[in-house]
């Protein structure tokens, strides 16, 4: 373990450990991402019901085969998700975590369709897990600093539904 | 629109001007709409089915015309639409299976001439950047093999695919619309919606390996701030590309990039405001009809008649003595409720709500 809380914490989500997970430490910024390779894209948008705003980049690493989302705000890092995330082992893991605060319907990931109670969220944990129908893989991973479902909801989460061209 | 000689932070694009610090003439020939303004423009973003003028209700559902039963003519109609779907859908299986894609390389190219066609119309509001499909800031990326991961991942996503496909079919195509207008149909009504769930289910059903197939296939979509395109490139047996197809390819991505380029500089105090709304109410009209309203500017606004664009566009496809036919922009038909508010408000009030975040000016109280 270093001194720094935010680097331990990225180091921690860069290793799939997400039975001990304790959320992503508040205030850390782009510096503790530095195992990443970031994009320097940065798009703005907004986040949670409250259509907080922020803004999102990319990011690289081995340890997960799609691109990672970093959205900020106030040049802190309010939250990191990650599609397909390929987690070891879900079953072992949600019963490490325990139930979760909330189970939210999420949406699938490719149409505009709602999955009931698809996203388990551990809020004060700082970790939400978007679930395959069978709860065997994760679909989606996303991680902040530990908060209420209230704020989770309002403030960090990403609801946006899927949309299609026209044609 | 700005003669865009004022360039938001072009060191920070993506970065929108902070509500209100927008230049002034960037305000130029807006006005806050009035009461009735308001009234009007608000009817006009919703795609709400509207009560008949003459009686104020809606209309009257008749199972039966000419003897025709609706359940029967709305089944048909949709199994219609699903064959001949796969008409198109069926042949990218198997050009996809001979793994033949365009290259990436060359779709991000005709990402930068997009981006142009947006900005030399809107850029005075608002820049971003070229959407990449490659490195660390790929927002561009493959649906078909996305769709694949993601039905490997969970089975039942196919059954939502399936669903979806049919229900998209029941809520917007032409041919159900006009059986639903002669039946006096509203598909969310009582009656109406059970006849329709149960169709729904049965050719969901009966033929999800067909929907999930035309699901994969369909050319475009858009997800956690990712574009989904495809790739897929037909071949002849030797493993060559007609040229002619290329081209057409590499014209429709033009168009779809445009599209998305302009969701990415959308003001997030519109995105805030519409998100308010149902999407009913406006707030799909003003997510995507708008969207797509700006586009149609914006392609209009380009000449594509110039060599130099379609050498850049068409990339390796081009070939200079052709003029390739070029293919029709298809936009969201709720582009029409936008542009049926603009002429309420006008333009350069709609240009200020979506890319400068003054969403009074569309009516917010």
């Amino acid at each position: 373990m270093s001194t720094d809380p935010c680097r331990d914490a990225v180091n921690q989500f860069l290793a799939k450990d997400f039975s001990t997970w304790r959320g992503l430490p508040a205030h850390c910024t782009l510096a503790a991402l530095a195992r990443l390779e970031l994009g320097s894209d940065e798009t703005a948008t907004v986040l949670g019901e409250g259509k907080a705003p922020a803004a999102y980049r990319r990011a690289r690493t081995t340890a997960y085969t799609e691109l990672l989302t970093l959205w900020l705000r106030d040049s802190a890092v309010v939250r990191i998700s990650a599609e397909l995330p390929a987690l070891p082992d879900v079953p072992a893991l949600l019963h490490a975590l325990g139930p979760p605060d909330a189970k939210l319907d999420a949406w699938r990931a490719t149409v505009p369709v709602r999955s009931p109670e698809s996203e388990w969220v551990w809020a004060a944990r700082g970790l939400a897990l978007v679930l395959s129908t069978d709860h065997s893989k994760v679909m989606q991973l996303i991680v902040y600093s530990p908060t209420t479902v209230d704020t989770y909801r309002g403030q960090i989460r990403f609801d946006e539904a899927p949309r299609e061209q026209p044609m | 629109m700005s003669e865009g000689h004022h360039v938001p932070d072009e060191a920070h694009p993506g970065t929108p001007f902070a509500v209100g610090a927008a230049p002034a003439e960037l305000l130029a020939g807006t006005h806050v709409p009035n009461a009735d303004e308001r009234t009007a423009v608000n009817a006009a973003l919703s795609t709400e089915v509207k009560l008949d003028p003459v009686t104020g209700a809606l209309p009257t559902f008749k199972r039966k015309v000419k003897g025709e039963d609706y359940g029967d003519r709305i089944e048909a109609a949709v199994n219609k639409v699903v064959d001949s779907q796969l008409k198109w859908a069926k042949p990218m299986e198997t050009d996809r299976a001979a793994g033949h894609v365009y290259d990436w390389g060359d779709i991000e190219k005709v990402g930068v001439q997009s981006k142009a066609a947006a900005d030399a119309s809107f850029g005075a509001y608002a820049t971003g950047k070229p959407l990449k499909a490659t490195g660390v800031d790929a927002k561009i990326k493959d649906a078909w093999e996305f769709k694949e991961k993601a039905i490997a991942a969970d089975p039942a996503e196919a059954d939502d695919n399936a669903t979806w496909r049919v229900t998209k079919i029941l809520d917007g195509h032409s041919a159900i619309t006009a059986i639903d207008t002669e039946h006096g149909a509203i598909q969310s009504r009582a009656e109406e919606k059970a006849i329709v769930d149960a169709i729904r289910t049965k050719i969901a059903t009966a033929r999800k390996a067909e929907l999930v197939l035309i699901h994969k296939a369909w050319p475009a979509f858009a997800s956690g701030n990712n574009v989904f395109i495809q790739r897929v490139q037909h071949t002849d047996a030797k493993g060559v590309v007609d040229k002619s197809e290329g081209r057409t390819y590499m014209w429709q991505q033009f168009q779809t990039i445009i599209h998305e380029y302009i969701h990415t500089i959308e003001h997030p105090e519109h995105v805030k405001y519409r998100s308010t709304l149902g999407a009913q109410k406006g707030g799909f009209t003003l997510r995507e009809g708008t969207t797509d309203y700006f586009t149609k500017i914006a392609y209009n606004n380009t000449d594509r008649t110039n060599a130099t664009l379609r050498k850049n566009v068409e990339g390796p496809f081009h070939e200079p003595a052709v003029v390739q036919p070029i293919p029709a922009l298809h936009t969201y038909r709720e582009s029409a409720n936008a542009e049926r508010a603009a002429g309420i408000v006008g333009l350069p009030n709609m240009c200020g709500a979506f890319f400068l975040g003054r969403v009074d000016l569309i009516g917010k109280t």
